[in-house]
Parts: C-alpha cells; structure tokens; sequence
C-alpha cells in the first residue's frame, strides 16, 4: 500500500488475468467484451451499494445496539449475520460500516481526481516551469509515507469524516496528475490542439474542451483502481484507532474489536474482513479491466 | 493577380531548443503572397516548411522577422489582438483525423471559430454551419451529429476545410493537406480547394513535399531546404526551368512532368545533413553535383536571377 | 554527476518541506497547545505558573519561523523533545524502539525474497502453465488483502487454530534466539505476504526475458540439469529490476510494520507512533512523524542513487 502509484503499477502486471486469447484477433475480441468476472465484481458493488443506500429507506437493525441475549451468537433469523461480542448485529455493522467506508472512500478519489486533472492538465500542455512546479508539489507529497502523514494530520486536526476524506484525497493526487499529464501531453501533440489555437481558442478553452473530454476518460477508468486503495486506506486507519472514532462504526474498526476475540468467536473479524477483501478484489478486477480499454502506453511519467 | 500584396513575411527566423542546444528550423524566410494568389512550398520533409506555415499563423511567434497580413504587423500582438486577426487567418493540416478532436461532434467542431469570435446566435451559427458543409460536399443532416472516426479521412479532411472556411478567412495555410489521403481522394480534395478558392475567393499558402501536387495548384511555387528558401518563381518556370540545383534535382525524382522530360542531371543522392549542424556556406553543398570551393566558403544570397525569378545559388543553372 | 547533483539538489526543498510540515502539524492542534499538552496529564488542572513555563519551553512567545528555526537546530543535534505524558526524551524512546522495528522489517524483507524468488523463477520457467496461472491468480487475490487483514488471518490460522506459533509480544534477543525469533515470524510473515506478489511478478516477467536468450540455450545443450540453469544462469541477470523494486519497498514496509506491531504488541516506532496517538501525546507524535519521514527520504534518495550507479542509463534519462 506504499503509495497509489506503486499499487496501480502493481495492478498493471496482472492484466493477463482479464485476457487468454492466444491470438491477435482473439485477443482484439476479448479486448472489447469485459467478461465474466468483470460483471461479478460490478454485481458485488452493486449490491454494496444498494444495501448502503437501501440504509435511508429500510430500517435495520440498529448497529449500536446490544442484544444481551445473543452475545457472539452465530446467525440466525434475528441476526442474520450473527452478533459480536457486544451483542450488536453484524449484518447492520457491515452495512453501516460499507455506508461509511464508500462515503470516504468514493468522495476522496473524486476530490484528488479534480486537483489531479488540473495539476496534470497543466503540466502536460504549458511544460516547462508549470511542469516542473508541479513535479516538485507530488514529489512533496510523495516524500512523506502516506500513512504516517496521515495519522499525524487526523490524530491533530481530528479525526472526522472531512479530515479523513481530505487525507484520503490528498493522497490520491499524485497518481491522478500523472495518469492526466501522461494523457495531456499524448493529445496535446495532436493536431486539433493546434487548430484550436489557429482558431484563437484560449489556453483555458483548449484545457476544458478539447483536452479535458480526451483526458477524463482514462482518468476515470483509473479511478476504480484508487478507490480500491482509498477503501484499503481508509480500513487501515480505522483499524489503527486513528480513523473516524466509534461508535459509527466502520470494517476497519469492526475487524481490530475482533482481534480480541479471535480465540473464541474469531468470525466477528472474519466476516466484515471477507466483505473488505472483496470489495477490493472487486474494484481492482473491474478497474483493470477497465484500465485496458483505455490504457496510452504513456510510461513518460 | 496582382491584386496586391496580402502577406509580408521578412526574414523570419524560428529557433527551438533541443536537448540544451539552439537551432533554427528556418532561418530569414523572405516571401510576399498576393491576394487571390496561390504560393506552392515544397522540399523534402524537414526542411521547415511546417514550421514557415506556422510561424506564419504565428503558432508559435517567429524568433526573429515580421509577418505582415493585411498590412498589420503580426509578430508582437497580444493574444486578443491575435483572435481578430486568426479568422481570416485559416490552417489546414496534414493529418485530418488527428486534426478532428475525437470526442466532439461535428458541428461543434466547424462552430467553434464562430464560438470562439463570440458569435452566441444559435440560429446563425446552425445557418453558417450547415451552409458550409454543404459547400464542402457534406450532407449536414447525415453530419452535424457525428463524431469524426465516423468518416473516411478524406471527409474528415472536408470537415477540416468547413471549420477553416466558416470564418471566410482570405488566407489559409494549406500543410500538406493531401499527403495523408489516398491517390484517388488526394485529386477530390485538390479540387475542393479549387473551387473553394474561387467560391470564397481565397489566397492559399500551399505546403507539400509533392511536386506533382504543388504543380497543378500554384501560382508561384518556393523551393526549402534545410530551413532556407533556394529558389522562388511562377509555377511553370520552375518546373521547365529550374535555376537551382536542387529544385533540378527535386525536378528528376517526379516521373515525368507534362510531355516534356527534363534534363536535370542525376536525382538527388546523399542524406539530409542535420539541421542541428548545417553545412557551413551553401547549406546543399553536400548534395550538390557541381558544388565548389566557393559554395563551402560562401553562403549564396537569395537573389533575382530574372523579374519574379530568385535563387540562392552561386552557379544556378541557366537553361534555354 | 549531473544526475547526483541534481538528485542532492532536490532533497534540499524537499527536506525543508518535510520537516516544516511534521512541525507545523503541532498548530493543526485545535485550541491552545499549551493547554492541549497539559490537559492530557492525568494530575491537577494545571497552574497558570505552569503554563508559562511550559509556552517558554516550547518558545510560544516567538514568531513560527524562530521557533522552527530553533526547532529545527535542536532536532539536528538529536534533540525531538520530550513527552509531556511519559517525560521521556523523544529520542530515547525512538532509540530502545528503532532496533526492533529494524529487526521486524529485515525478518520480513528476508522472507518476502524466499518466498518470491522460487515462486518468480518456477512461474518464469513455467509460464502460462496451471501453476503459472494458480500463483498468478493467487497473488492477485492476495493484492485485495490489507495488511491488517492478512494479519489477523494469520494469527487466527496459526496462533490459535494451529497454535504453532505465539501471536503477540516481544522478547528480548538476550533471552534467548530463538524466543526471540519465534516472536517474529508471524509478523515479518504477515509484511511478506504483501510485498510477495508485486516481487514475484517482476520476477516471472524478467526470467520469461531471460530464459530466451541464447546463453541459456547453450547452457541446456551443455546438458546443464534445468535448476542449476535456473538458480545459476537465468537468476542474476533477471533480477535487476527485482532488487530496485526490493528497495523501493521501504512505504510498504512502514506501512506494514506501523499496522503489524500494533496488531503483534511489538515494541518497535511504530507502536510507539500508535500508542502515543492513544495518549495523545503530542510531542512524541511529532517526533517519531518527523523521524520516520526523514529516514524514508533518506532511503529513498539512497535508492534512487543506487540505482543510478548500477544503471548508468537512469542517470542519463533524467
């Protein structure tokens, strides 16, 4: 979990898995359908989703609540996922905790994704000093760990769900303005940016519609990938105790109150991990497969 | 023809910076374009032809020299200035579907320049739009709502005219605006270019490495090499008698023109010395077959070798 | 030269800029520092004497920039502070606690290779094979695992389920070896988990190069056995990009054992990190925050240097 760019680079050497065609024209075939497991993955979000929006419509069991009945009880038709130790129903913590998870974790990449677009926008189509300045601004960020920037940040500023989504953004900036300034500077060469300046467009105009519409595509297809990091992030602090305090409660928060019962009823940390581990697989399948429709080859990063 | 002079250009010069070091990819272009005139500039790829058309249209500033359009100074406006200017100003590119953005449709390419001069009539801009897909052989009902990878290159490059054309400009740079096209659209799109010519009442600054090409469509042509103009004349003297070498030289690389073959001595041998290290002297020395001493020690001046007729040449051929 | 100039250049602003930023996350603080520092003291509300002392101490009545300066010139001959809870020097705490972080990292940076170089080399030699795919597809999954997660996994498998090994503490070396050890392999084994599957894949793909080269097809018909070519031949010139990427390893690896030591209760800088998060104190935090960014700088730059050494081509291309 280093940094987003060293993660997406990761994800970069699996793309065989997407793809097994052994010829060109198999391969082209594939290459256009997204397959089996990419609608899995999209079905499992989906459901999240819905389960974490359905949240406003549909009353849950109260996740705060204690059932001294049914301390670590094993599920049943009052619980559908059991309870933990404290007699709170763990099916409404999971959902509760993906409401807040995706809150943090989809509000962020969107927030690093508009400074990164700017950030690389400008880099890729004036170069020169405005380049420069930005490379010096991400290699800034770059310099410190991530995670330890951000515990310092939450543990002063507190820990809130602003703080959190800032952070969590914060970090995802430097990965979005390669990604933009890689594409920028592949269309900037293109000819109709050319035309649009014999036209007399203005630099801010070929930013927004000519190169904007270009670039946002493979950005967004990325975007996936850096939530899949930004989920894992975001249950990292949370685990730590830095993350948003209880009683809300989050997977992350939820898989480090199980640890102390790993001995007896070791699915109180089991269960919400199962539902992390795949959220994350189901994000990094679908924005792989994403990634490939519309991957430029631009390693001049 | 001599309706007067439309474009001034007067030794301008265009350096770039590669790699730590200076080089210019043109240097002291002189040349004057009149109204309802087309100029031809041909040379093979990388003489700088390009950059001369788009120094012209001032992407980016000349580094030394003056463009005159219109009578106006161009070198030295500000980017404001610089728009009033640019609608009668047009470019064309070599490379029609790069010159498309792919992710808007069609009528807001060719409305752009009208949007961009400040034009918010909707109805007009839709009037003008249509008006000038139709003049470019474009049905705009089966268009206006289409992307370009929808069309073969030559309509793209139809498309590229309507967008250059929807400002009624009295100039466009034509760069290479065949070359990306098939033999048989290339003759199409010529013609196009004709007829817009005459309809609109254009000058046309007609840039390509295709004598054949630049033949049937100019005026007056100009010969580049390595940066530099080597000889300047009416379309027909140069092609029947070429004063430079290497216009002679360019002369022997083309079948055969008309019914007459010339006499030009060998084709053109040799490689393309780097512009980043050009010859000292006549920079086509390297190349030339009759180059002496005094080509290495001295640089031939553009001159008259007759009215309308300028080489940069110490011994230009002189036939007849 | 140019290239190590300019890399040294480059660590000037970015040394400024890091250890601005650890000092200034004090003033993020909400409210007055000094009372934030002395609230947290579990002893009577503190006296007005007291606070002066203490704004003196932490030179409060100077302008941000002196007291960075200052700051900054203390930090420089060792000197972070000392917390307000534990009274301990900053620096002494990072002391007792560097060694064993250190330990932890190297455990797990060990394991990582021997678990990656034969899955690389096998998954190389047999490419596309079921095994190939198996890994491959395994160590995708395994990319979807957080540490926090993968560790708890681990301590429930093999601590209680299995009960093979100890799933939480620290002992010390001079207790003997192997207590010492034992207590490690858990942890180290859960930061390994994570790095596997990125250093394996580097591997596969450069032993896929290598193995078509002409010297290993001499070396087969040599009769050479397949293990020997593989181990002996095909390893070394396959394995630069894996050692750069082994370097570039140290985020992870922060990341990892800040999670892992308070997952394990290990004494190391990060359970100091977390555990002065918990006591908020505030002084400790910024030191071990300021330490740890400078080292990752450090090694970073380290890195890149090396790096530069061994490929003369990097340095040209910057």
């Amino acid at each position: 979990m280093a940094d987003t760019s060293q993660l997406l680079g990761n994800l970069r050497m699996f793309w065989f898995l997407g793809r097994r065609g052994s010829t060109a024209s198999e391969r082209i075939k594939k290459k256009r359908k997204f397959g089996v497991i990419f609608w899995l993955a999209a079905s499992w979000i989906s459901i999240m989703l819905v389960a974490t929006i359905s949240t406003n419509f549909i009353t849950f069991p109260d996740p705060l609540s204690q059932d001294y009945n049914a301390l670590s009880a094993p599920w049943s038709m009052d619980h559908l996922l059991g309870t933990d130790h404290l007699g709170r129903d763990m099916f409404s913590r999971i959902v509760f905790g993906a409401a807040t998870s995706f809150k943090i974790a989809f509000t962020s990449p969107f927030i690093g994704m508009a400074i990164g677009l700017c950030l690389g926008l400008s880099a890729g189509y004036f170069r020169g000093r405005v380049d420069s300045a930005v490379s010096i601004f991400i290699d800034s960020i770059l310099a410190f760990p991530n995670i330890v920037l951000a515990i310092a940040i939450l543990f002063y500023a507190g820990a809130n769900i602003f703080n959190l989504v800032m952070v969590i953004a914060f970090y995802t900036i430097p990965q979005f303005t390669r990604i933009s300034r890689a594409n920028t500077m592949l269309y900037a060469q293109r000819e109709f940016v050319v035309a649009a300046r014999a036209q007399g467009a203005s630099h801010l105009r070929i930013l927004l519609r000519e190169l904007l519409p270009n670039v946002i595509v493979p950005v967004a297809a990325y975007s996936l990938l850096i939530m899949s990091f930004t989920i894992a992030l975001e249950g990292t602090l949370s685990f730590l105790g830095v993350g948003l305090p209880p009683p809300d409660p989050t997977w992350g928060q939820m898989i480090s109150d199980g640890v102390e019962e790993l001995e007896e009823d070791a699915f109180i940390s089991m269960v919400p991990s199962f539902f992390m581990f795949m959220t994350i697989l189901a994000l990094n399948l679908m924005g792989d497969r994403m990634r490939q429709f519309t991957d430029v080859k631009a390693s001049s990063a | 023809m001599n309706n007067g002079t439309l474009l001034e250009v007067n030794d301008i010069t265009v350096e770039y910076v590669t790699q730590g070091q200076r080089f210019a990819a043109i240097s002291d272009v002189t040349l004057d374009i009149a109204e309802g005139e087309t100029l031809g500039l041909v040379g093979e790829s990388g003489c700088g032809k390009s950059t001369t058309g788009r120094a012209i249209i001032q992407l980016p500033t000349p580094t030394a020299g003056h463009v005159k359009f219109e009578g106006q100074e161009l070198t030295g406006l500000t980017h404001n200035e610089m728009r009033q200017i640019r609608q009668r100003l047009q470019i064309i590119f070599q490379d029609p579907v790069s010159s498309l953005n792919p992710r808007r449709r069609v009528k807001d390419i060719v409305a752009e320049p009208l949007i961009i001069a400040g034009n918010k009539d909707a109805a007009d801009i839709d009037r003008k739009v249509r008006e000038v897909l139709n003049a470019v052989g474009m049905d705009p009902d089966i268009t206006l709502d289409r992307r370009p990878h929808q069309f073969s290159g030559g309509q793209c490059q139809r498309i590229c005219i309507a967008r250059a054309l929807i400002m009624e400009p009295k100039l466009i740079v034509c760069d290479e605006p065949v070359s990306a096209l098939d033999v048989s659209v290339q003759a199409q799109i010529l013609n196009l270019l004709e007829d817009m010519k005459e309809r609109y009442g254009l000058t046309l600054l007609f840039i390509s490495h295709d004598l054949a090409v630049v033949k049937n469509i100019s005026d007056r042509v100009a010969v580049m090499y390595l940066g530099k103009f080597c000889e300047l004349a009416d379309s027909e003297r140069i092609y029947e008698a070429p004063a430079h070498p290497y216009t002679a030289g360019l002369m022997a690389t083309i079948p055969e023109i008309g019914d007459k073959a010339i006499d030009s001595g060998p084709a053109l041998a040799g490689e393309i010395p780097s512009p980043l290290n050009p010859p000292s002297g006549c920079r086509f020395r390297t190349r030339c077959p009759q180059a002496q001493e005094k080509c290495t020690a001295e640089e031939p001046a553009f001159r008259d070798i007759d009215p309308g007729h300028q080489v940069a040449c110490h011994f230009p051929l002189l036939g007849e | 030269m140019q290239y190590f100039r300019l890399k040294l250049l480059h660590l000037v602003p970015v040394f400024f800029l890091v250890t601005f930023a650890s000092f200034m996350v004090l003033n993020l603080l909400p409210g007055d520092l000094v009372d934030a520092i002395l609230l947290d003291e579990e002893s009577a509300p503190p006296t007005e004497e007291d606070r002066q002392a203490l704004a003196k101490e932490l030179n409060l009545d100077k302008p941000v920039i002196v007291r960075y300066a200052i700051w900054l010139g203390n930090m420089l001959t060792g000197d972070l502070g000392r917390s307000y809870v534990t009274a301990q020097p900053v620096t002494e705490a990072l002391g007792q606690r560097i060694p064993i972080s250190l330990e932890l990292m190297l455990m797990a940076q060990i394991l990582a290779v021997l678990i990656s170089v034969p899955l690389g080399i096998i998954s190389g030699y047999r490419a596309n094979s079921a095994f190939d795919r198996s890994v491959s597809a395994g160590a995708f999954g395994m990319l979807a695992i957080p540490v926090f997660i993968a560790g708890t996994m681990l301590i429930w498998i093999f601590a209680i389920i299995l009960g093979w090994l100890p799933s939480s503490g620290h002992t010390a070396m001079s207790e003997g070896v192997w207590r010492n050890l034992e207590k490690f392999i858990l942890p180290a084994f859960t930061i390994a988990l994570v790095e596997v599957p990125v250093l394996m894949r580097v591997l596969r793909t450069d032993i896929i190069t290598t193995l078509q080269e002409d010297f290993i097809a001499l070396a087969k018909s040599k009769g050479m056995t397949t293990s020997y070519i593989l181990f002996h031949h095909a390893l070394r010139p396959s394995s630069f990009s894996y050692v750069t990427l082994l370097g570039l390893q140290l985020g992870n690896l922060i990341t990892g054992s800040i999670v892992v030591e308070t997952l394990f209760s290990i004494p190391g800088v990060g359970q100091l990190l977390i555990n002065s998060v918990d006591n908020r104190d505030e002084i400790m935090v910024q030191g071990v925050i300021t330490f740890v960014a400078l080292v990752y700088v450090g090694v970073n730059l380290a890195v890149d240097l090396m790096y530069a050494v061994l490929d003369p081509r990097v340095a040209r291309r910057t």
